[in-house]
Order: structure tokens, then C-alpha cells, then sequence
């Protein structure tokens, strides 16, 4: 018997193939998880008996739909996505912009959830994705409030997606400051070019960052409306807190 | 718990046991090793063993709280690729083709956009020429068939918007001249899951129609057929069978009904007529 680990490990690389791919054929597959075709017949067939791989028309493996009732169930059990899915909903329908829910997670801030905007189709953060703390609008609206995570990155390479990444700790403390005073963050394509967003932290009932929102779309559209979306994000990430502080 | 036969070769059996971790996960939120335990029938030891397996390639992760697990954010990662790959026209056109196939009359694909149902795949019928919802043509919700089986399982609120809007003109739509007649008609679809009419849009000519869901049970689309009436309806074939058979199959293939049996359904509409 394979160890767990690997057995495991290379059932995640398959389910990630079929979603960067699409419907791949057994070779193909093969391939990619450099396993004999013989291995890659039976943990496709263990896969779809668990409805997380099925079978095209054509004999290809692609993606079952039970993963599409786990992620429903991801964002189900998570208080923060139960919490803030109304008003995301509502930044959406006021600013029109990609309205994002982020979380961190351990080293990162992970997407939890977004609402698509109308203009831009934003592809550096999906939900599932990660962002480094230091970039982003989430990332760094988090970061401004958990003093344990900047301690942590020191000795760190932080990395620089665009010109504009916060990449040192006094860069990174300096903007914490400002998102304190201010109360959200601004993130000018710190992450993709052309892309700016804002971002407010939401506590938990604990005192604790919990998540973050934010909203994003081209610099101009961002960034000519800054006071305008930013007290309507104060305003969502307000009612989230107290959601969660009610749902304890 | 026991392995499904081929599920158990070579070590498989793995695979089956992470997935009723996942699963009883998914139905109870976050959970304790020893909930676990007594909701897989796997022993603790093994369980602690499998869950840092699970944790480190990410299908679950730690709690809220010390020792519990719930599932983890991989699977959101998944699911919106999944669903970006789901094209519904893509999932329907084998359906479509077998419908037309079975009746030689026209079928159609609608998805809605705003109020109206856009016709994104359309089979013309071997002798008849359906004139109305060519391909991009687009119908207001409250007229054909197809378009009307998205409005009766659309939300409460966005049916009242669209009768707030419809009311607005004269007739209502071709089918209904008053709005009660519109919320009657919505009722009937809603109750019985397909909108049958014998004369739609123009004379002599009539459809089925029947709604497709998404897996949130969310209605996405709309299939349905046309011909002339007298023929549609008094051959030996039951369309209104075969047209709620064809949406089904989409709807399962996008994921309307869970692997574990779980079901997802629109929500019948009967507030159309609650919200007067």
C-alpha cells in the first residue's frame, strides 16, 4: 500500500490538474503525476466512486460535482463567509467593483469568498487562492492589526509581485500606521498593474482580525471614488462584526 | 466502514476513507477527532494519522477551536474551477440533440439576462419553421415556454420585480392579458416543474418547457420544444416526459443533486402569487 501521504498527495496534484486543464485523458494524467497509466485507472476509479473525478463523453477524467458541494460546504461551515455574504452582495450592487472576503492563514491571507465585478475579470485572487501579507488590499488590512504576524515575517524574503509590493518591515509598519489612522487600506497595484484596491479589517468577537473585505477594480475606478467606497466598506465590514459577534 | 470492492485495491481504500471524513465534515461543520471517529466508524489512532494527511494538502484544516477540524479551503479552489468549466451549453446539447432527435421538432437553450431569457442554442425542426427565439434572440420572462420555466423558479423578490416591471405595460405579456393571469400561469409551472402551453406565442403553435438547476439549486437555464400543437401533443410520444427528462440531466451534470443524495431544488415560486 502506497504511504498515506503520497497516496493523498497525488490525488490533490490530480483534482488540481483537472482544474487548471480542464477534462485531461488518463496519459496525459499519467504524466503530470509521473505514476504508471495502470495506478492512474485505479485512483481515478477511486476518485469518481467518491464523486470527486467523473467521466466525459469521451473517456477524458474531469472534475465530479461533489466538489462543488464541498466548496458550498467550506463556505457553510466558516462564520466569517456566513457572516459577510449579504454584504458582499450589497458592495457589489452600490460599486459594481469585485468585492473580496479574505482570511488569513497562517503565512497568508487566503480568498474565502467574492462576488465578480462588472467591468474587470480580476485573476490574481479566487477564492481558495492566497495572497502574501504583505500585498493586497485584505493582506495588508490584516497585517496593520495583527502585530504577531509582522514580528513573525522579520528575516523573511517577502515577495515582490509588482514595483509598488511592500517588500520591507518598516515600509510594512509605516503602512500600518496609515491603515490605522485611516481605518482601511489602499493597495495601488501592489498586486497586478493597472489594479488598485481598498480594504477593511472585520474583529472577531475576540478582539482578533477575523477576515478582511475588499473592493477592486481598475486604479481610476478604485481610486476616483476612494471616499465614497470606503465608508460603504467601514459600513459592510461593520455590520459583518456585529453578524459574528451575534452568531457566537 | 467498509471498501467498496475496487475502491480497496491497492491501498484505495484510502481514498474512500479521506472522503467519508470530508463528508461528515460537510454535513456537521467542525468536528472533534472522536466525533469523527463515531460518524466514519474509523478508529481515533488511524484518524489523527489520515487528518494531518488531509491538513497538509489541504482538505481540511484546524478548527475554530483546539482539536477540531473542519473541511479545508482547497475545496474552494476546486469548486470555482469546476464551476467556471461547467458550461451549460456545452452539458445541454447532447440532451438538446437527443430531443430533437426523438420529436423532429425545434428545441431550445435559454439562459436568462436581466428580464428577459436569451436563446443560446436552438435544433430547428425537420418541417415546421419556428419563427420566434433565433440564436441570441431574446424573450421577456413572462412569454414562452422556456423563458417562463426560468421565471417560476426564480426568487420571491425577482418575480415580484418582474411583475412590478410587467405591469407596467399592456398586454402583460402575449400569453396573459392581466397580471393574475401571468401569476397563475407561474403557480401552475412552479407546482408542477415544467410550463406546458398549447398555444404560446403565435396560433397553432405550442411547448414544453422545463428549468435546469445549478448545484445551490439555483435555476440557470431552460430547455424546451415547439411545434405545431395538434401535433405535439396527440402524438404517441409525451413530450412534457421527455422535455422534464432532458432538463433533469443537465441539472444533474451541473451538479443539482449531491453524490451523497442530497437534493438540491429551486424553490417553488408560490410567493409570485403571495407577493400581490
Amino acid at each position: 500500500m502506497a504511504k498515506p501521504i503520497q497516496l493523498l498527495a497525488k490525488s490533490s496534484k490530480l483534482l488540481h490538474s483537472l482544474a487548471d486543464g480542464g477534462a485531461l485523458p488518463i496519459s496525459e494524467l499519467a504524466e503530470e503525476l509521473d505514476m504508471p497509466r495502470p495506478s492512474v485507472y485505479r485512483l481515478t476509479d477511486a476518485l469518481r466512486l467518491v464523486g470527486l473525478t467523473s467521466t466525459a463523453e469521451d473517456g477524458r477524467i474531469q472534475l465530479g460535482v461533489e466538489v462543488l458541494h464541498l466548496a458550498r460546504a467550506v463556505l457553510d461551515t466558516l462564520p466569517e463567509a456566513r457572516a459577510a455574504q449579504g454584504e458582499l452582495q450589497r458592495l457589489n450592487r452600490v460599486t459594481g467593483q469585485t468585492v473580496y472576503l479574505c482570511a488569513p492563514r497562517e503565512n497568508t491571507v487566503a480568498c474565502l469568498d467574492w462576488v465578480r465585478g462588472t467591468r474587470v475579470s480580476l485573476l490574481a485572487l479566487s477564492p481558495g487562492g492566497t495572497l502574501p501579507v504583505n500585498a493586497g488590499a485584505t493582506s495588508r488590512a490584516v497585517l496593520a492589526y495583527s502585530p504577531g504576524l509582522l514580528e513573525g515575517l522579520s528575516g523573511l524574503s517577502l515577495e515582490k509581485l509588482t514595483p509598488n509590493t511592500l517588500t520591507s518591515l518598516e515600509g510594512l509598519e509605516r503602512d500600518g500606521k496609515e491603515i490605522r489612522q485611516r481605518g482601511y487600506s489602499v493597495s495601488r497595484e501592489d498586486v497586478t498593474a493597472g489594479v488598485s484596491a481598498l480594504g477593511a479589517p472585520v474583529f472577531g468577537p475576540d478582539g482578533k482580525v477575523s477576515c478582511a473585505i475588499s473592493l477592486a477594480g481598475l486604479t481610476d475606478d478604485i481610486l476616483g471614488n476612494e471616499s465614497e467606497y470606503a465608508s460603504e466598506l467601514l459600513t459592510s465590514a461593520g455590520k459583518i462584526q456585529e453578524v459574528l459577534k451575534a452568531s457566537r | 466502514m467498509t471498501d467498496t470492492g475496487e475502491a480497496s485495491v491497492g491501498g484505495m481504500g484510502l481514498v474512500t476513507k479521506s472522503v467519508a471524513v470530508l463528508q461528515a465534515l460537510a454535513a456537521s461543520g467542525e468536528l472533534t477527532v472522536g466525533q469523527l471517529s463515531d460518524a466514519t466508524g474509523e478508529p481515533v489512532s488511524s484518524l489523527y494519522r489520515l487528518l494531518s494527511s488531509l491538513d497538509a494538502i489541504g482538505w481540511v484544516e484546524q478548527g475554530s477551536k483546539r482539536g477540531k477540524f473542519r473541511l479545508g479551503l482547497d475545496f474552494l479552489w476546486l469548486g470555482a474551477r469546476l464551476e467556471a468549466q461547467l458550461d451549460v451549453r456545452r452539458l445541454a446539447l447532447p440532451e438538446l440533440t437527443r430531443l430533437h432527435e426523438a420529436t423532429g421538432e425545434t428545441v431550445f437553450l435559454c439562459i436568462r439576462r436581466g428580464m428577459s431569457a436569451v436563446c443560446i442554442e436552438r435544433i430547428d425542426g425537420r418541417d415546421v419553421q419556428i419563427h420566434s427565439l433565433r440564436l441570441g434572440e431574446s424573450l421577456p420572462l413572462g412569454e414562452g415556454v422556456a423563458p417562463r420555466a426560468i421565471l417560476a423558479f426564480e426568487s420571491p423578490d425577482f418575480v415580484a420585480r418582474y411583475l412590478r416591471d410587467a405591469a407596467s405595460r399592456a398586454p402583460v405579456s402575449a400569453i396573459a392579458p392581466d397580471r393574475e393571469q401571468l401569476v397563475r400561469l407561474l403557480d401552475e409551472t412552479a407546482a408542477s416543474g415544467v410550463a406546458v402551453a398549447e398555444a404560446d406565442w403565435v396560433d397553432g403553435i405550442g411547448g414544453v418547457g422545463a428549468p435546469i438547476f445549478d448545484h445551490k439549486g439555483h435555476v440557470v437555464a431552460a430547455l424546451s420544444i415547439s411545434g405545431l400543437s395538434g401535433r405535439l401533443f396527440s402524438g404517441d410520444i409525451d413530450v412534457v416526459a421527455l422535455v422534464t427528462q432532458a432538463a433533469r440531466a443537465v441539472s444533474l451534470k451541473l451538479g443539482s443533486e449531491s453524490f451523497t443524495g442530497r437534493v438540491n431544488r429551486g424553490q417553488a415560486n408560490s410567493a409570485a402569487s403571495q407577493e400581490q
